[in-house]
């Protein structure tokens, strides 16, 4: 398949290169996403959209940022959208993004990307009832100098 | 948008396999239940405008956070 993205220019990937969303990711129309690599940076990995060639949304495993005790359990109604059974068929990633002080990472630690690798689908689940934030600073040892932080601009 | 007036405990039906149950009726508070297939999301319309922001501010920023450097040079 052929490919347009803003990030990456004009690529070429094997069809099955392909991440089904079957309920997409809100506030975009792709269904079908691909997961590329960023070459000088291998943890981390940007969510390009298909059909979009301007949205690239950056991702990360969390165990590359330390995060020990971030555990997303997948609820069941997601398990069901991904037809998956066991839940440790799937993988984590979450959507992470530059704070607006160039330096420091934000992250979305209330809605992680969940993957079965194997049959390339995915979902984003808010995990609803939980703590987690939608823009958390960091590393986590800073204070967060504006907790509101959401780019409206 | 359809407006369709429901006493408490009546049910809306939305194609075949979704109902909508007035539960309860308190003050400015209205109780839904909501009976849908287990594929289908559910969600508060707040939530949903949140996730929305979130993605699109992520979108918006291309650039690569410098923390993000340091990171992988710790890494082995």
């Amino acid at each position: 398949m052929k490919l347009k993205s803003l990030r990456f220019g004009e690529l070429e990937l094997p069809d099955d290169r392909v991440i089904h969303f079957p309920d997409g990711l809100p506030g975009f129309r792709s269904l079908d996403w691909v997961l590329l690599h960023q070459e000088d940076m291998p943890v981390v990995s940007w969510l390009q959209a298909v059909d979009e060639p301007d949205v690239a949304l950056m991702t990360i495993d969390p165990v590359d940022l330390g995060l020990a005790d971030y555990r997303p359990v997948p609820p069941e109604e997601a398990m069901a959208i991904l037809e998956v059974k066991d839940p440790q068929a799937l993988s984590v990633r979450i959507i992470i993004r530059r704070a607006d002080d160039e330096e420091h990472l934000r992250l979305n630690l209330f809605a992680p990307l969940f993957f079965d690798v194997k049959r390339r689908v995915g979902l984003q689940v808010p995990l609803i009832g939980s703590d987690y934030p939608v823009s958390a600073l960091w590393p986590p040892e800073l204070e967060d100098p504006d907790p509101a932080e959401h780019d409206e601009a | 948008m359809l407006s369709l007036a429901r006493r408490q405990g009546e049910r809306i039906r939305i194609g075949e396999d979704i109902v909508l149950v007035v539960r309860e009726i308190r003050g400015k508070h209205v109780k839904l239940g909501i009976e849908a297939p287990s594929h289908i999301r559910v969600l508060r319309e707040e939530i949903y405008q949140e996730l929305r922001d979130a993605n699109q501010a992520a979108a918006r920023h291309e650039g690569l956070p410098k923390a993000l450097t340091r990171l992988d040079k710790a890494k082995p």
